[in-house]
């Protein structure tokens, strides 16, 4: 398959000339320090996020989109694309959803809705690489149903005490604060929770790592985050009081269009290392690509991450431009998900016996997307959500 | 309580980049009054079941309104607001009398009418003849033994009386063919009558050796023809010998566009009928979206149209700006038309009994959607389209 026109045609008129010129420094960059090393954190089984981060940081890509006054960038979410989609094309998934968690997960919370108390604190040291931020808001109990957490903060004077216990947390073993959604003891429904900044050195936290996992065997994936009554003062407080539940639903949306991008730039990266592949590898006589059934197999997906794509950057607009993003939000990380499995489990058969090995590229792409449609909303979270907004 | 949105974020925003610019208003209000007017009349469902329907009142009525002629750049002119306002033409027309007059009207105005407005060689009159609703013609390529396969045609050009052209062979599943004053048949030049061997273009007026019967199929009920041509005298050469393909092959790309954005929105039309039927429909007891299941796919499937419309947004940029590459067009076409047969299938299922019922929009579309897998290219040539880039 040739792509190099369908990949400008995609761009066309959504991207500025400087962030094609950050697209190909931070391709540079990440094919420089993290590509060559791939293989060498896999078998030691972590990756030195906070040298990623750092490095990133260095050279101002992360938290482009925020305010200067908070320590990011004072550009647009644009940029944030490009570092997802350059993220995705890793294929490498364990450092694309740390730094996601980090950046655009974490940080926008704390960019938001954070206080100037949280925004020094946590923020500026995040934004310069310093502070790694983990996402603490599964729970054995609460997975894709966020609201019916547990974990309880109970208010008392100038803070909340903080008890609980919280599951899968990507970066969570090298985390050095934690944005915990908690509930309040008295309060039900919608209104009725905080979410606050847990420093992962403060007294009574304990992070304890996961059993091991199909995917994401770098990510430093915590098991259990043990909260025994931990003091949190209410300038960690990222949101109102009772508004907890709100600030996180809200930073989830633009959220998940952002990972569609990283999760389409890893189906686009999969199409093309498969369709080099099969240009190589001679079955009968022929190169595998010369083969009809496998060259379709291949343009089927490549027309619809082509399509998925556009809808991401329609997404991304509108967010941009101060438009609603609920239904394109769900739209998208539906259906990025899914095609990402699906191209990921094609290309994984078209590897065939080479294919099966840990080691491989899209061994580790097909492990690690399959959490795609787990985290951060479900398939089934996000066709709930577009049933409810279809009405 | 901390603002959510602070300044400092919204300060960051800059203006959309997103292919569809401000909304040509004016434009879509007259569009609708023209929908809203004809609803019942030319434009209903019943109309278009027919063997004859009334697609040259149609066009006509189109005309007269105005809205081809607004929808169309001369050279020089505006060429990306007359796209979009064409784009906004096939869209309103696919959420009206089940699309099927969309069909007609899309063959008039980016198939033969588009084609004639690119070649040099074209009768003085016959454009604004076309745009003003008054004659319509319609490209004769496909054959019954070649229809990806252009290459292979037994359409041949012929010596005519004093000097003239003609041209001889078969011709079938031609849009708009039983209501053309003039066909683009695409005919095989063995001896370089035009100038040149090869596949020429020729307008043919329809008339003495040109034989239309409309064909009976599945869908595009009336509107596709088969054409049998008999020494039928040749009135103007619109591409000589060995460049009637190469002028088809950059027009494909302009009518695989137009197809998506007319698809894409035949697929959202069809999946609001069904949201709504399957809000309005009780079983057991309950309206028939209360079961997850029911709820689930028609969330699916309005994803994937959102999706579809997204890719068919961009095609347009691409194609006003002169820089949508074949395998894009493809890409586009393909996945639409994916999506238009899926949603089909899945809204006449949950229609039930009711779905199945000739005339339902979902019945409708399902049949259509399967000649709108062939037509503009097959899905299969698509792929292999994708495949080159």
């Amino acid at each position: 398959m040739r792509t190099a026109a369908l990949t400008v045609a995609a761009r066309t008129g959504w991207f500025t000339p400087a962030e094609d010129e950050l697209r190909a420094r931070l391709t540079e960059h990440l094919e420089a320090t993290v590509a060559p090393a791939v293989d060498a954190w896999e078998r030691r089984g972590t990756i030195p996020l906070r040298e990623i981060l750092t490095g990133l940081a260095a050279r101002g890509w992360l938290g482009m989109r925020f305010g200067v006054d908070q320590g990011g960038g004072g550009g647009t979410a644009w940029e944030h694309v490009v570092l997802a989609e350059c993220l995705g094309a890793l294929l490498f998934d364990s450092v694309g959803m740390g730094v996601t968690v980090h950046n655009d997960m974490v940080a926008p919370m704390l960019a938001e809705a954070g206080g100037p108390e949280a925004v020094e604190r946590f923020l500026r040291p995040a934004l310069a690489g310093r502070c790694l931020l983990g996402h603490a808001v599964s729970e054995p109990g609460a997975g894709a149903d966020v609201a019916a957490v547990a974990t309880t903060a109970t208010p008392e004077p100038g803070g909340y005490r903080l008890t609980g216990a919280k599951r899968w947390i990507v970066a969570g073993l090298t985390a050095d604060a934690f944005a915990v959604l908690a509930r309040l003891p008295e309060a039900r429904g919608a209104f009725g929770h905080v979410l606050l900044m847990v420093p992962a050195d403060a007294p009574g936290v304990r992070v304890e790592p996961a059993d091991a996992t199909l995917g994401l065997r770098t990510a430093g994936v915590a098991g259990q985050l043990r909260l025994d009554g931990v003091f949190v003062p209410d300038g960690h407080r990222l949101g109102g009081h009772g508004l907890g539940l709100v600030t996180q639903l809200r930073q989830f949306e633009p959220e998940r269009i952002l990972s569609a991008c990283r999760a389409i730039a890893m189906a686009d990266t999969l199409l093309l290392r498969t369709a080099e592949r099969l240009r190589e590898r001679r079955t009968f006589g022929v190169p595998i690509a010369d083969r009809q059934q496998p060259a379709a197999q291949l343009a089927r997906l490549r027309a619809e991450v082509e399509a998925v794509r556009q809808l991401a950057y329609t997404g991304i607009d509108r967010w941009v431009t101060g438009g609603a993003v609920n239904t394109v939000s769900a739209a998208v990380k539906l259906r990025s998900s899914r095609l990402t499995r699906a191209v990921a489990r094609t290309c994984l058969h078209l590897h065939g016996a080479e294919g099966q090995l840990s080691t491989h590229p899209v061994n580790r792409a097909f492990r690690d997307t399959r959490l795609l449609s787990i985290s951060t909303g479900s398939d089934e979270m996000m066709l709930t959500a577009l049933a409810r907004l279809r009405g | 309580m901390t603002p959510v949105t602070p300044a400092s974020v919204l300060a960051t925003t800059v203006g959309s980049r997103c292919p569809e610019g401000a909304a040509d208003v004016e434009f879509a209000t007259r569009v609708d009054a023209f929908t809203d007017r004809h609803r019942d009349g030319l434009l209903a469902a019943d109309a278009w079941e027919s063997a004859g329907p009334p697609v040259r009142e149609l066009l006509r009525a189109v005309g007269e309104a105005g809205l081809l002629r607004d929808a169309w750049a001369d050279r020089g002119g505006d060429r990306a607001t007359a796209l979009w306002r064409a784009a906004a033409l096939h869209r309103a027309f696919a959420r009206v009398g089940n699309g099927a007059p969309g069909a007609a009207l899309l063959t008039h105005l980016e198939v033969a009418t588009r084609l004639l407005g690119v070649l040099p060689t074209t009768p003085a009159g016959l454009v604004p003849g076309a745009l003003a609703g008054s004659s319509t013609s319609a490209l004769a390529a496909t054959e019954p033994d070649g229809g990806s396969d252009l290459t292979a045609l037994r359409t041949t050009v012929g010596a005519g009386s004093a000097g003239g052209l003609t041209v001889t062979g078969t011709k079938w599943f031609i849009s708009n063919a039983p209501y053309a004053d003039h066909l683009l048949v695409l005919a095989d030049d063995r001896d370089g009558r035009t100038g040149r061997r090869g596949p020429a273009l020729l307008l043919v007026p329809a008339g003495p050796g040109v034989e239309v019967t409309t064909l009976d199929g599945l869908g595009h009920t009336g509107l596709t023809g088969a054409v049998a041509l008999d020494a039928a005298p040749v009135a103007a050469v619109l591409a000589v010998g060995g460049h009637g393909l190469l002028v088809l092959m950059r027009h494909w790309i302009h009518e695989r566009v137009m197809l998506a954005v007319r698809m894409a929105e035949l697929a959202a039309s069809v999946l609001d009928h069904a949201v709504a039927d399957a809000g309005r429909r009780t079983t057991f007891g309950v309206p028939l979206i209360t079961n997850q299941h029911v709820r689930f796919t028609l969330a699916r499937l309005d994803a994937d149209v959102q999706e579809v419309r997204a890719m068919a947004g961009q095609s347009l940029r691409l194609l006003a700006a002169g820089a949508c590459p074949g395998g894009w067009a493809a890409a586009g076409k393909h996945r639409a038309a994916a999506v238009l047969a899926e949603v089909a299938d899945e809204a006449l299922q949950l229609s039930g009994g009711d779905g199945y019922r000739r005339g339902h929009p979902a019945e409708r579309a399902l049949r259509d959607a399967t000649g709108l897998a062939l037509a503009g290219g097959t899905t299969e040539l698509m792929l292999q389209q994708i495949d080159r880039g």
